[in-house]
């Protein structure tokens, strides 16, 4: 293992610092406050574990991580199959390259607010062009603000419309990487698209899609605007994610200590998540370096 | 030399005059309602009492409009610094609580120093909630009195009569739901669900109050329990719109103004936008009454009030008060009502400008009369108001029976009461 000189270290020093005060300084403190009682105008009282268990003894809690737990695996696996699909399409050659790749970037440009309210228009049950469509179509009334699973596969509709262009574009970069000289050479040896497909790239791009999928499951595990700007959670609470259950804890009620309790758990749970992929990441690497 | 001298005194005089004069900038944390109030926005005649004070002082008014949750957020996180550049606030009466009291400069020495226009004249009720431990905290601005706003030309359509008692109401608004034939729904009540204000207006018709002025809690009352029924039952039967529990202030709005709702409970001074010629399908066709009651002549009218505060931590307190001072003076009170404001001087209503621009003024006079404070102010408020929420909700869908949130709404009301006292 090389070993690094001072001039690297000292090269490296800016980029730790910036971690250790945008990061690492918040997060202890963030951690110091869930050990203590905290509100507006008054200090801080020392509570030991209290807010962690005020939390993890509420159904409100478990009732968001669970829609948590449900939203952000549907959002992220049905993203990665879209993207994959996409990305080997564009792998294979569309026409109009250069325009079909602006459309499928293009809900990445839209600022997620903006967004998520034309979405929420579109579906408004009374007089949304979509809802009414569906309607029409004979469905039914497409009343999803009132059904916490319809409402919650609202959330993972726009969140994956919203997020799909990140995850393909890691994909097809990846996809991209993969030598042409490996596909001509299973084509000399007769291999139809499929298996060229099912036999290069995607094992080549599974390092691709391991890191979309740790990208994908932190970001998505801190998912708010699409319920707050839809539901706030509502109705009767039903469609609270973690991250709402968070921001009316700390900032409608002024709870800073379970607020706090609950952004731990969350980084938590997004890191038990994520250290799965990270394990297969780490022992591919391993492999690599044999 | 004398005249050279003179020349530099004035010369050297009037330059420490340009210096003395450089502007100052007060940050204003307000609701953009209050901004509008205060400056008239973009309304053709505009009354701009805030621009007109900020030029006569030299002073340029930096405000930072934001909607309810998030303003009090900023704000209460602002008074938590060692020095805020926020100078003045407005805040909504059931965020001054002690906890956040102790945030806000006391009024009082200012007040002595320099008394505001008959303080007195501001409503009572008005006046003692902004009193917390014997200081003056904040200075009642903005009410907004809840009533029940109705499409004349709609109810003509379907033949029915404007109701006079809660009952009337209910078979009017059940008489008003109809289908056009072009598939739109027209919806005989909307009201936004997602809010605690307007569901408790519903509710008080029936007598209904959540808790009280001594914070007792009401909640398991039969009264309440009847309301409730009342509103599950409108949202059955399809009179109350289909995402009632969703719906939006700008999507009652327009609901309204596109002849989607006959009734409509709202603040009275919500008919300047339900009439808007350049908006709405109906203008000076939506008119506005005081929510009914069975009790003839006895109105049901749930109110909230915004008041004007100086976080404590503001280096500019006495720039600030000034503009308190400004703001809530008798005339500018008649002012900001033309502007579209809820006015907290009972004696406004009388001022034939108000009488002559504003057709609600005498309905809303007496709202106000019988106006009772949705929710006071205890340091659980916000919480009380989302588990409310909450339970209203599951009862209107048929989550729980109206019989099962009532009491679990007492049980957990009770329990926040208690850990505030």
């Amino acid at each position: 293992m090389r070993r690094l000189n001072p001039a690297a270290i000292l090269m490296l020093v800016p980029t730790h610092l910036l971690l250790l005060v945008v990061i690492a300084l918040p997060s202890i403190y963030v951690f110091w406050l869930s050990l203590n009682e905290s509100t507006y105008g008054s200090d801080l009282t020392f509570v030991g574990l209290d807010n962690y268990v005020t939390v993890l003894t509420s159904s409100y809690f478990w009732r968001a991580a669970l829609n948590t737990l449900i939203v952000v695996n549907a959002v992220v696996y049905i993203e990665l199959l879209i993207a994959i699909g996409m990305a080997a399409l564009f792998l294979g050659g569309v026409r109009y390259p250069k325009i079909m790749f602006a459309i499928v970037l293009m809900p990445y440009a839209i600022s997620e607010v903006v967004g998520v309210l034309v979405w929420k228009i579109m579906l408004n049950s009374g007089s949304g062009v979509l809802a009414r469509t569906i309607e029409s179509l004979g469905f039914g009334m497409f009343n999803w603000s009132v059904s916490p699973p319809l409402a919650l596969s609202v959330v993972t509709l726009i969140s994956i419309w919203h997020h799909l262009p990140f995850t393909f574009l890691l994909i097809y970069a990846g996809m991209l990487a993969i030598p042409k000289s490996l596909y001509e050479a299973a084509r000399i040896d007769g291999a139809t698209p499929w298996q060229e497909f099912w036999r290069i790239t995607l094992p080549l791009t599974i390092p691709a899609i391991l890191i979309s999928l740790i990208f994908r499951f932190v970001f998505a595990f801190r998912l708010f605007s699409e319920v707050w700007l839809l539901t706030a959670g509502g109705p009767a609470r039903l469609t609270e994610v973690l991250a709402v259950y968070l921001y009316q804890s700390g900032f409608k009620y002024g709870e800073f200590g379970t607020a706090s309790a609950t952004g731990w758990l969350m980084v938590i749970g997004s890191l038990g998540v994520a250290s799965i992929y990270l394990w297969a990441m780490h022992r591919r690497m391993l492999k690599g370096n044999d | 030399m004398l005249r050279k001298i003179l020349a530099t005194a004035v010369l050297l005089a009037a330059a420490g005059s340009v210096s003395a004069q450089e502007p100052r900038t007060l940050t204003i944390i307000s609701h953009n309602v209050h901004k509008t109030a205060a400056t008239g926005g973009d309304l053709a005649d505009a009354q701009n009492i805030a621009g007109e004070w900020a030029e006569r002082n030299n002073v340029t008014l930096n405000w930072v409009t934001l909607d309810i949750g998030p303003l009090h957020d900023r704000l209460l996180r602002e008074m938590s610094l060692g020095e805020t550049s926020v100078d003045l606030a407005a805040v909504l009466n059931t965020r001054v609580v002690p906890s956040v009291a102790t945030l806000l400069e006391p009024l009082g020495p200012h007040m002595e120093a320099n008394p505001i226009e008959d303080f007195e004249g501001i409503s009572e009720g008005l006046r003692e909630a902004t009193v917390i431990n014997g200081n003056v905290v904040a200075v009642p601005y903005r009410h907004a009195t809840n009533a029940l706003h109705y499409n004349e030309t709609l109810l003509e359509e379907r033949g029915v009569a404007v109701p006079t008692t809660l009952d009337e109401l209910l078979a009017a608004a059940r008489a008003a739901t109809f289908t056009r034939d072009d598939g739109t729904r027209v919806y005989g009540l909307v009201t936004t669900l997602d809010t605690h204000v307007t569901a408790l207006q519903f509710l008080s018709a029936f007598g209904a109050v959540y808790i009280d002025a001594d914070l007792n809690v009401h909640a398991n009352s039969p009264e309440m329990i009847a309301g409730l029924t009342e509103l599950a039952n409108l949202y059955k039967e399809g009179v109350l719109p289909p995402n009632v529990t969703a719906l939006g202030l700008d999507e009652l709005i327009a609901t309204m103004r596109e002849g989607r709702g006959v009734f409509a409970i709202n603040p009275f001074s919500r008919y300047t936008a339900l009439n808007d010629p350049a908006a709405s399908l109906y203008p000076g066709q939506i008119d506005v009454m005081p929510f009914p009651t069975n009790d003839p002549g006895v109105a049901s009218a749930n109110t909230e009030f915004w008041s004007w505060a100086i976080p404590a931590n503001s280096t500019q307190k006495d720039l600030a008060y000034d503009l308190i001072r400004e703001l809530s003076g008798k005339d500018a009170t008649v002012r900001a009502a033309l502007n579209g404001n809820g006015p907290v001087r009972p004696a406004a209503y009388e001022d034939p400008r108000i009488i002559e621009k504003l057709p609600y003024a005498a309905a809303e006079s007496i709202g106000l009369r019988d106006a009772s404070v949705a929710v006071p102010a205890f340091a659980d408020a916000v919480e009380a108001t989302t588990v409310f929420i909450e339970e209203m909700q599951a009862a209107v869908l048929g989550l729980k029976t109206p019989e099962e949130a009532a009491a679990s709404l007492q049980t957990r009301a009770e329990e926040l009461v208690a850990r505030s006292k």
